[in-house]
């Protein structure tokens, strides 16, 4: 993957996209993601009121995209959901779903029963549903990208420990009050025991959560990986959001394997991640989306912009010759998760569009941080599971339909 | 890839060198906390920076958004000590330099100096929301010019942090790769602890029969990784080779270990069978070794398990002397091997009174350390959520034994 001496994206190890879970206000379905981006305003995003009791912080309304509910599929075992966090829960509801469309067997094949390799922990229990069986034999990794997940629950440890004797604050809170509990959710309630990653900041780490996936999976260390974001609105999250943004609540989740040469449908793949000095942050994004197009490949379609950065958004607008979406415009400020959830919007146009489609996903951070990668659909409009944008093994794709099989 | 440099901040001090001493003088660290008002609370103890560190470290304050962030300071001293050490300018943009940072809590910890009696004054800047504070002051004094990564996936953050660099130099994005850990000592984890009843209020014992619980700490420390030919050519001696990363996780419950160890059983395996070595070519198991009375027992039998054999590694944990420093712990601990690797010496379990017999499977070491050859070193981590990374640290290759 090194990058080449002119700039370019990096020529990388494909991620072929098997399944893609959302849950976001309004959107469960990848081609009603697609048909937001195409229109020409987005919806206008109501008010809530946040506050935060024992605390000297004042109640607040704000625009917002919640709240979300999880809406987790009966086939997830009840039992314990109500002591998750709301961010789990979207985490997880986002996990099962793009899970299912991986295990989802395609015609003809049955999906292979999940279980750890002999001399491991017992599979998942019996009745725990569809998102107990898994495609392939070996691990799998779960990588998630947040900046919310475990604030609320920081912040009301902190409010009891002001408030209650030493001792007495809810045992159940301080576990949950650091980034990983999406992460670890999934990858408990799923049996998930490949290496399991959270990454926080800005909207770069949604990003670099799917390269460092693509990095497991190509050196072996997991055979797949489930690979999400997600965000929840508090009045603690409220209190280091930019004013100018509509804040946003939700979760997606891509699960990805490796890609097999000339196999059809959705695949992630040449990236690059750079630091951009961040007085000159418009002309080196410029050049760094410039560098990315690759030289008699397909014409790149619409570029996917995550950041909290709306001039920026608006001078790449002004020289690329397609439309630019802003994520945090149309669907809001996801934090961390933003860059993911821009690769999400990707996949769904993706899998609106005639194949060959490609588009490029570009996150940026006021800092200079910034990541781009190509999202492109390859001989046929479909996922590589089969599974095509209304959810349904599609019938009209060009060329083989893709085993959900493991390569032996 | 190689380490090129390091450097510390610790409850020894400032400095790789001074935590190295602390090991080998065999200090506990551990004690009385000055920064927070824990009358109340019945166990009062932690592993702090010293006040004498913080005041040397006042002047990376401009560098610190307001609210300020001792975890942002303790990363940016131990980056440019890390830097120094590897002979490399910190604003250099000539290299494709990474940022791996792993944290628990990044910038949260500026939330709970606001608890007070009967309610919550919440620093007004917001910045404890925005975890991305906390490298703010990093990238303003080293130019990086590659990606920034930060890692939050539990107790292993560090381990984490290493691996990703690893990987991205593999993969040939950076030339050099600042991998770190860091963590502030936090009100909030030690109201977290108290109601979990998890905290020893004296000293941490890891694998002794008494142990009670674990002491949190904090610090920082930084690996600098880079190609061996890069370090090579620049006149340089390595001070370590990585040999293999291997992460996992346990999918069992998000605060107890997996009951066999089955993350740490898959990453001790997976490292070595990466290296190409057997449990017989490791010297020391840096254990994660927390001191509570559960996870202790699991990790010696999945040690036990995972490393059978006749010359099997000894297994000692510093915890019993800087404390549990959750996000920075895995990474003062690759420093601890970085270092154990060069000088010969295996640390002890310096406050280990009476093994416990649930530990017997394995060979813990005396407190007093061994002196003797140390060419390979695993270093494993995990946490609440079930995260687990293993680190495989072996001499530089052409190094010989000391």
């Amino acid at each position: 993957m090194r990058r080449p001496a002119d700039g370019r994206c990096a020529d990388g190890d494909w991620l072929a996209v098997t399944g893609l879970g959302l849950r976001l206000a309004g959107v469960t379905r990848p081609e009603a993601l697609g048909r937001r981006f195409g229109a020409a305003e987005p919806p206008p995003p109501v008010r809530h009121r946040y506050d935060a009791p024992g605390t000297d912080l004042a109640p607040v309304e704000w625009r917002v995209t919640a709240p979300v509910e999880p809406d987790l599929p009966a086939s997830v075992p009840a039992r314990g959901l109500r002591a998750l966090p709301h961010e789990s829960r979207l985490a997880l509801a986002a996990a099962v779903s793009a899970e299912e469309q991986t295990t989802r067997p395609v015609r003809g094949q049955a999906a292979i029963p999940a279980g750890r390799q002999a001399d491991g922990p017992p599979p998942a229990p019996p009745g725990a549903g569809p998102e107990a069986t898994a495609i392939a034999s070996g691990p799998a990794a779960v990588l998630w990208a947040s900046s919310t997940s475990g604030l609320a629950e920081y912040g009301t440890v902190c409010v009891e420990a002001a408030t209650l004797e030493p001792g007495l604050c809810n045992p159940t809170l301080g576990p949950a009050s650091s980034f990983n509990g999406p992460a670890a959710t999934v990858s408990i309630r799923l049996g998930l025991d490949g290496p399991n990653e959270t990454v926080t900041g800005g909207p770069t780490a949604g990003l670099s959560a799917l390269v460092e996936a693509g990095r497991l999976v190509a050196d072996g260390a997991a055979v797949r990986a489930l690979v999400g974001g997600s965000a929840t609105v508090s009045r603690w999250s409220l209190a280091a959001h930019s004013g100018h943004l509509v804040a946003a609540e939700g979760a997606g989740c891509l699960a990805v394997r490796p890609w097999r040469d000339v196999e059809p449908g959705v695949r992630l793949g040449r990236f690059h991640r750079t630091g951009l000095a961040a007085g000159d942050l418009v002309n080196q994004a410029r050049d760094l989306v410039r560098g990315a197009v690759v030289p008699d490949g397909p014409v790149p379609g619409p570029l996917v912009v995550s950041t909290p950065d709306v001039e920026l958004v608006e001078a790449l607008a002004k020289d690329h010759p397609q439309p630019v979406w802003h994520l945090e415009r149309v669907l809001g400020d996801f934090g961390a998760a933003g860059g993911l959830i821009a690769v999400t919007c990707a996949v769904a146009h993706c899998l609106n569009s005639p194949s060959p489609t490609a588009l490029l996903v570009l996150a940026v951070e006021p800092c200079g941080n910034a990541a781009i990668m190509e999202v492109s659909s390859w001989g046929a409009s479909t996922l590589s599971s089969g599974c095509s944008a209304d959810n349904s093994h599609s019938d009209g794709a060009s060329g083989p339909r893709t085993s959900t099989r493991a390569v032996s | 890839m190689v380490v090129s440099g390091v450097g510390a901040v610790s409850a020894a001090g400032l400095g790789s060198e001074a935590l190295w001493r602390a090991v080998t003088e065999r200090r506990v660290l551990t004690g009385p906390v000055t920064r927070f008002d824990l009358s109340g609370y019945p166990a009062r103890s932690a592993a702090e920076v010293p006040s004498e560190t913080l005041a040397a470290l006042a002047a990376l304050a401009a560098l610190v958004p307001a609210a300020g962030s001792l975890a942002a300071c303790y990363l940016v001293a131990a980056t440019l000590e890390g830097l120094r050490d590897a002979g490399l300018p910190a604003r250099t943009r000539r290299h494709r330099l990474g940022l791996f940072v792993g944290t628990v809590m990044a910038t949260r910890p500026g939330l709970d100096r606001g608890i007070g009696p009967g309610r919550l004054v919440v620093p007004p800047d917001g910045g404890w929301a925005r975890p991305d504070d906390l490298l703010a002051p990093v990238r303003a004094a080293v130019a990086v010019t590659g990606p920034t990564v930060l890692l939050a996936p539990g107790c292993a953050a560090g381990n984490s942090a290493i691996a990703a660099g690893c990987r991205a130099i593999a993969a040939g994005e950076v030339d050099v790769a600042v991998c770190a850990g860091v963590s502030e000592l936090s009100l909030e984890i030690l109201a977290m602890f108290t109601s979990l009843r998890a905290l020893e209020p004296e000293t941490v014992r890891p694998f002794d029969v008494n142990r009670r619980g674990t002491i949190p700490g904090e610090g920082a420390a930084v690996l600098v990784l880079e190609p061996a030919d890069r370090v090579v050519a620049r006149g340089r001696l390595p001070a370590a080779e990585v040999l293999a990363c291997a992460a996992a996780a346990d999918a069992h419950n998000p605060t107890q270990p997996h009951p066999e160890g089955h993350g740490l059983v898959t990453t001790l395996r997976g490292c070595l069978d990466r290296a190409g070595l057997t449990a017989d070519d490791v010297d020391w198991i840096c254990a994660h070794g927390t001191g509570t009375p559960a996870s202790d027992g699991i990790e010696a039998r999945a040690v036990a398990r995972a490393l059978p054999g006749p010359r099997r590694p000894v297994v000692s944990s510093v915890k019993g002397q800087f404390g549990h420093a959750e996000g920075a712990a895995a990474a003062l601990e690759a420093v601890i091997a970085v270092r154990a690797l060069a000088e010969d010496l295996v640390p002890g379990n310096v406050t280990l009174v009476e093994p416990d017999p649930d530990c017997a499977g394995i060979d813990l070491v005396e407190p007093g350390g061994r002196r003797t050859p140390v060419r390979a070193v695993l270093s494993q981590a995990f946490g609440f959520g079930g995260g687990v990374s293993t680190v495989l640290f072996g001499r530089p290759s052409g190094a010989t034994t000391g």
